[in-house]
This record gives C-alpha cells, structure tokens and sequence, in this order.
C-alpha cells in the first residue's frame, strides 16, 4: 500500500507541477511588506492591469530594509524587487529597459568611473551616461531647494532675533539707567560701567543662547519623534549637529553682545544727570 | 449733625515683610469735618502716609474702620472706592506722578477724561485751574521742562479737576526749595478758604502752621 | 481716555516702540508667508486645473494621470460612453508619451501629448486658438532644434541603441507654436492629433493615459465621478478636488513646515510684545499708581494696557502683511526651482483667507502678549507702589 501510495504520488506530481508552475521569487521593501501585511513565504499576484488580467503568481522570497531615499518615503510607494525576465514577462516589454548599471573593478576609484562614464558617451548612441555621484546630485536637487529654502526662513528667523534682541536689551539697559546715572556720579568711570555691561549682556547672551540650543533639540527630538513613525521610517526629518550648534550659538552670542553694546553705547553717551533725572 | 468727609474707628494697618508683621498704625480714631484742614506730622516711619492712604481708600485697614464720605471702605467695592476717589476726592503727591509723556494742561484733564465731563465743559475748566495756579502760560510744557514748584502746582489742578469736597497731600513739599514750599502752602490755604478739606502730611512747619488742626503721629499712634 | 493715554504712552518712548513694531512685523511676514505657504501649491494647481477647463479625469485605476506608462485599452470607447452621461458635455482620450523631434539644430526628447481636436484649453497657441489639428511645438522645443512655423520636423517614437538611427519615423509641418499648461521650466513639449501618434506609435485598440471629461454648468463632478467609477471597475476617476486630495498628501511637508513656523511666529510676536510691554509697565508703576489713586478703575487700567498691545499689533499688521507679500516672491522663487514643478505653478498664494487669517492671529496675539503686563496694572497695590517709588 505505500508503495502504491509513493507510485500515485510519483504519477501525481508531474500533472501537478505542469498544471501550476512554482511562482518566482521578489523581494518587497519592509515598507511595503508592513502596508500589505506581507511575510516571507507568501504568495501573491502582480500585474500591469488593474483588473489583474494576466496576473503572475510571486513569492515573496525576501524583505529588504536599509536606507530609504527621502523621496520614496515622502511618495510611499510599494516597491518591488524581481529578476529582469520575471519583470518583462510581467510588462509584455522584452530587451527594453530604463538604464543599464555598470560596476567597475574593485578598487576602481571616481576618476575611473568619470572615465567610464566619457568613454560611454562617446559612443554617442541613443542614451547617456552618469556616474553614481552625478546621478545622487540630480536626485537630490529637491532636498537642494529644500535647503535653500530652510536657510532663507532661517534668515528672516535671524533678523526677527536680531530685532527682538536689540529691543529687550535696549530697554533692560534704560530699566538700569538711574542706577547707571548714580554711579557715574559718584566717580565710577564709563569704561568700568561699560565693562559691567558688557558682562551682564554676555551673560544673558550666554543663558539665552543656551536656552535656545536646548530648546532646538528638544524639537528635533519632537519633530523626529512625531514624523518618524507618520512616515514609517528611520530617517532623520531633523538633524543637529555639532556645527550647527556652534553656529547658532555663535550667532546668538554675536548678536546679543551687539545689541547690548549698541544700547550701552546710547546709554553711556547721556550725561549721569540726565540718567538719575526722573 | 454733618458727616465728616472721613473718619476713623480704631483704624489699625499691619504690613507683613518676609513673614514678620509690622504696625503701621495703631487704633486710631480721628475725623476730618468737611471744609477743615488738618496737619499730620510725625517722626519718619511715623506711620503719616500709611494714614493718609487709609483716608483716601487706596489702601484698606487690617482693624478698625475708615468711613469715607459716611461709606465703610472695606465695605466698597473697589469700583465704587475708586469712583469716589475720581469725584470727590484729591491726592497730591511727594513725587507729584504727572505723566511725563503729557502736557500740563493734557495732565490736568485726565481726571475729567475719566469722569466723562464734555469737552466744552474741560476746555474751560482747565483753563481756570491752570489760572487758579498760575501756569497758564506753561500749559504746553511737559513735566520734564518744569521746575519742581510748577509740577507741583500742576499736581494739584490736576487734583482739583473734578471739584473734590477732600483734598489728600502727601507730603507736597518734599522735594522742593523753601520759596517753592512755601508758594504750595499758599495754594493749599487758598483751596482750604473755597470750602475743600484738606489733609497734608508734611515734615514742613510753615505748611503745618497753616493748618486748623494738627494731628502728631508717634509709632502708628496719635500722640 | 485709555485710548489717549495709550497713544501717548506708545509715542513717549518712540523708538522702542519702532523696534517693537519692526519686530512684530518680521515676524507678522513670516506668519503671513506661513499662511500663504500652507495650502498655496494647492490652490495653484486647483485653480490650473479649473482654468484648463476639465473637471473630471479618468484613469486606470491605481493611478494618477500621467503617473504611469500604463495605458488604458480602447479608450475611445471609454470616452464614447462617458460622454453619453447626461451631465458630460464632452469626454476625449489623452496620450501622453515621450517622442524625438528633429529639426535643423538637432534631434530632442520631448513630452509629447496626441489630443482631438475637440480638446481645448491644455495649449494656447501663439495665433489665439487653443484647439490642436496639426503638429503644435512648445517655445522651448522649437528653439532649440531651430524650427518655426510651417517649418517641417522628424518625429521618432525610439532611437536604435546600436547606431544611434531613429526607429519608427514620420515627418510632419509645424503648424503651431504654443504655450502648454503643466510644462516645467526648459520642458520640451509637443503635441499632434492622437489618431497620428498612435500610428506612429504602432498602438492598436485606441489606447491613450487618460480621459479629460468636461461636465454641464451645474452639475456635481462627483456624481459624474460615482457614475464612472461604477461603470468601469477597472478605471478611476477624479474631480478637481479629488486630484487636489491627493496631492495634499503629496504635500505634507509643506503643510507642517508651516504649522510649525507659524507657531514660531507667534511665539517671537507674544514674546516681543509681552517682554517689552512688561518692562514698560514695570518702569511706569509709579504713574499707574497714581492713576489709580486719582480715580483710574482698575478695569480701566486692565484695558489700558491690553489696548497698547492691541495698538502695536494694529500697527504691525499691515506692514506685516506688505513685508511679507515682498518677501514670498524670492521665496516662491526659491521653491518653484524644485524638479518636477510646472512653471506655472506657485507655493505662495495670496488668498483672502491668508490675510483674514494673518490679522486675526496677530491681533489675538498682540492681545495676549499684554494680558500678563496688564494683570500687573490691575493688581498693583496703590499704597505700596507710592510707597516704593517714594524710596
């Protein structure tokens, strides 16, 4: 019986495979995978047309995760990996494809791929050439604008400061004038007085700057915090770095010793009875 | 028998400072009928202002009672408290508070502004209180271009701008030379003979000497 | 009275207060140009698509028009049918792919798009018609391959990898030179009759990317687009404000990038405003005091202070306004640089909402930024601050 059993088996199986063929191997991104609830091991159906005329069967063999460009996250695609035949069998479309990857030797540096990428050119056949980093550059011109963007905000942001700034100090220095007018009248010197100035203005340029370095990172925390899983991603929306930091503070101080130098420079310019009169 | 414009009843005020209580004044009890003027002197720290605060409502007793006009003032709500003060009462000050952005006469109508008094009816009441002082001819002068005599004196039209029936002066002569206290003492007399109390407190003699009563404040209490 | 007072008040320290102004009106342009940034490229491409004149499109389903390659099958058939609803005025095929056009100066790629004659609105010729019944070129294309009107070119769908020769090729005469809707900055475009691209093509089944559908005034593109919808399972169809939906996804970043600034905005001009207006009270105690005391009730003092708030704002707004409609356009400038942005297309838009919008925060601000200084005036104790400014 069991072998009658493995001889049905054995006649079974071939009517079997050629009644459906084993489904091709593709690899979904982990994004894709977790939108449609994908696993390793399921089989699932692709097709060009909508109504899925001509579906193939597909294995999902692999799910892929690592770097995700900006805009793949921002558009949030599917997207799928399969073998070149497997993809034009798909699309009806043979020996016809977007562009042709080249990888050079190992240890083959820029200015083999630039010379690559001239050689190939000069074929002057009907398509181009671009090395990896020409290609990074143009893909990336959106976040370019993006950051030109950023930095004209940034700016204005700064120019906001700039006049806040001066106002407080202005104003935190006349609160001060009396006091300041007293002690010119006793015979404390301008220099000495100014210098006072200048160190309670650093001072408050210091907290502040702090402050505000403090709170920039507390909402690059919230920004990630809050986009990173809207967008399903691990990428960074918001990024401080050690350069970024020192410019902000640089800045920060610059201006808040400026506006507190202009202020003391109007104040100390008064006569100390001016300053003490009510 | 007449109410008199202010009174008190065992009236005591205690400040706190960091935790500690400090009297003021201490159960006094005085009146000031209407049309009289009474002096307040004393030591520094005498408790003078603290008194007159109390008379004018802009400070309330920790005991006792201040009758203002015959009202209870802890008994007022502050709207009213304070609609007594803009209509029936004058306060004039050591520092004299004119608002410095302001002309003499722009200072002078502020109170009338408050009142609500026509305009008609401010143009020509300025014009007369700053006859009454003799700062006609400065009356588009702000305070920083007058002296300390001249802001006093615009101080007090500006106290006299709603008629008052009291007029309250802390000190009016504080911060002025002698010949400019003394110009003060004669505008206060002045007002005191058209009928309006007066209260002064006032370190200065000839000022009190003009009074028809003097009150002498040691350590909160009336000597 | 407080208005009087509070106009003085504002004028006695003048050139805090400019500062103070200047300060509020930075940051009221920035709050402006937040308002105007949020929703901007929406309303720009919405109001492209209105003027073009369509308000239905109709695609294969999963798709957005001109996001695939994918073709949708006998279209004509399709635009046959949709037509017959009783609320289409009319429904034509599109086709939309990319072609070589070769001229005197040399051979491009171009964006090529095979329309009926009955399609109007999507080029707008040099000669002031808009309707395509030969072979239209964009100003771009024409240029640079050296061709003008009644000028003959070469239209090729491939060019053979191996010697670099076109593939299938017609030639045809330049009838038009025109201005297309959606071009991108340096886009080469062309256009020509569908029936002539398909063939050139070697498209059978009247294929074409998708269908525009123009409906009667009055009636509602969303039952049009429930009717289609039901109709074709295997399409999709999209009214102005469908497309715009989902766009807005597409544009996300813009949205919060403005949620978050403006937030910053306010938060400079409350700070400003309250930071100065509290000093300011703190330096007048003694004068409030007394005011006070010589009959100023303490609601009055309230308001005194919130007005010199209001004030400020007032003041601040429209120079806010006139700063920041300055501004947006090198910043719309800046952002319409981003590849795959038509040139006709803005990221700044004024709207009567932006405006409505800008005034009414920065008053509510300017409000709040004196409310904490103006609960100092209220509550000051009169006795004490005398008391304190006579030390």
């Amino acid at each position: 019986m069991f072998v009658t059993a493995l001889l049905a088996l054995a006649l079974a199986l071939p009517i079997r495979v050629a009644a459906e063929a084993p489904p091709d191997n593709i690899a979904v991104s982990a994004r894709t995978a977790r939108r449609l609830g994908l696993q390793v091991g399921d089989v699932v159906e692709v097709s060009m047309d909508p109504s899925m005329a001509r579906a193939r069967r597909v294995r999902v063999a692999a799910i892929w995760t690592g770097p995700e460009h900006p805009a793949d996250v921002a558009r949030g695609d599917a997207q799928v990996r399969m073998h070149l035949p497997v993809l034009e069998d798909v699309l009806g479309r043979h020996d016809a494809v977007d562009r042709v990857v080249v990888r050079l030797r190992d240890g083959a540096g820029p200015s083999a791929a630039a010379q690559t990428r001239d050689d190939l050119r000069g074929l002057a056949l009907g398509f181009d050439a671009y090395t990896g980093g020409e290609l990074a550059e143009r893909t990336s011109q959106t976040f370019v604008v993006i950051s030109r963007f950023h930095r004209a905000i940034g700016l204005i942001a700064v120019f906001a400061g700039a006049i806040f700034l001066v106002t407080l100090m202005a104003l935190r220095l006349t609160e001060m004038r009396r006091e300041i007018g007293a002690l010119r009248l006793i015979g404390v010197s301008r220099t000495t007085i100014g210098t006072t100035i200048m160190l309670v203005t650093t001072v408050i340029a210091a907290g502040g700057c702090l402050a505000g370095v403090l709170m920039g990172a507390v909402m690059v925390w919230g920004i990630n915090g809050y986009y990173q899983p809207m967008f399903g991603t691990t990428l960074r929306f918001a990024v401080l770095e050690p350069q970024t930091v020192v410019f902000a503070a640089g800045l920060a101080m610059a201006l808040g010793i400026g506006a507190g130098a202009a202020a003391a420079v109007r104040i100390l310019r008064r006569s100390p009875l001016e300053q003490v009169s009510r | 028998m007449t109410v008199p414009v202010v009174e008190l009843r065992d009236g005591a005020r205690t400040y706190q400072f960091d935790g500690t209580p400090v009297a003021a004044l201490r159960g006094v009890t005085m009146q000031v009928q209407a049309g009289e003027f009474v002096a307040i002197v004393g030591p520094s720290g005498s408790g003078k202002s603290t008194l007159l605060h109390l008379m004018g409502g802009v400070d309330l007793p920790t005991s006792g009672e201040v009758l203002l006009f015959g009202d209870v003032t802890h008994r007022l709500r502050d709207v009213a408290l304070t609609a007594t003060r803009l209509r029936r009462l004058g306060f004039i000050f050591q520092r004299f508070f004119l608002l410095p952005m302001l002309t003499a006469e722009e200072n002078i109508i502020i109170p009338m502004l408050e009142a609500g008094v026509a305009p008609a009816e401010r143009t020509r009441r300025v014009a007369e209180l700053l006859e009454y002082v003799r700062l006609t001819h400065r009356r588009r002068h702000v305070p920083g271009q007058l002296s300390g005599g001249e802001m006093q004196r615009v101080a007090i039209a500006r106290a006299l701008a709603n008629r008052p029936s009291l007029l309250l002066a802390d000190e009016p002569t504080g911060e002025l030379d002698q010949e400019s206290g003394s110009e003060i003492g004669r505008l206060l007399q002045r007002v005191h003979h058209e009928g309006v109390a007066v209260v002064v407190v006032t370190h200065n003699a000839e000022i009190a000497s003009l009074a028809d009563r003097t009150l002498v404040l040691r350590d909160g209490r009336l000597a | 009275m407080i208005w009087f007072l509070a106009r003085k008040n504002l004028r006695r320290a003048a050139s805090r207060t400019v500062l103070l102004i200047a300060g509020v009106t930075v940051a009221g342009a920035l709050l402006f140009d937040m308002s105007m940034l949020s929703g901007g490229l929406e309303r720009s491409f919405g109001s492209a698509l209105g003027r073009l004149g369509y308000d239905v499109r109709v695609v294969l389903r999963g798709t957005l028009p001109l996001s695939t390659d994918a073709l949708m099958p006998d279209a004509q058939t399709v635009a046959r049918r949709v037509a017959a609803h009783p609320g289409v005025v009319l429904a034509s095929p599109v086709l939309a792919t990319n072609l070589y056009v070769e001229g005197p100066a040399g051979r491009l790629a171009a964006v090529t798009l095979g329309l009926r004659p009955e399609v109007r609105g999507i080029i707008h010729l040099e000669s002031g018609r808009d309707t395509v019944e030969g072979l239209v070129l964009n100003r771009e294309l024409a240029q640079r391959i050296g061709v003008s009107m009644g000028d003959t070119v070469q239209l090729s769908s491939r060019i053979d990898p191996q010697t670099g020769r076109p593939g299938r090729t017609s030639t045809a005469r330049v009838l038009a030179i025109g201005d297309f809707a959606f071009d991108l900055r340096a886009q080469r475009t062309v256009a020509m009759p569908l029936a002539d691209l398909q063939h050139l093509l070697g498209l059978d089944g009247n294929p074409a990317s998708f269908v525009v559908v123009k409906t009667r005034p009055g009636v509602d593109p969303e039952s049009v687009v429930r009717r289609i919808v039901a109709e074709f399972p295997s399409l999709d169809a999209f009214s102005i404000a469908g497309l715009l939906h989902q766009v807005r996804q597409q544009l996300r970043y813009f949205e919060h990038f403005s949620t978050i600034l403006t937030g910053i905005s306010l938060l400079v001009a409350f700070l400003l405003i309250g930071a100065v207006l509290t000093l300011s009270v703190g330096e007048r105690l003694g004068e409030l005091a007394a005011l006070r005391a010589v009959g100023l009730s303490r609601p009055r003092a309230v308001l005194l202070v919130l007005l010199e708030g209001v004030v400020l704002s007032a003041v601040s707004t429209p120079l806010a306004l006139a700063v920041g409609g300055i501004i947006s356009r090198p910043l719309d400038a800046i952002l319409r640089a981003t590849p795959g942005i038509p040139q006709d297309l803005h990221f700044f838009v004024m709207s009567p909402e932006a405006v409505v919008r800008t005034v009414l925060l920065l008053m509510i601000t300017g409000t709040l930024g004196a409310a904490h200084p103006a609960w100092i005036a209220g509550r000051l104790n009169i006795a004490a601050t005398l008391h304190q400014e006579v030390q």
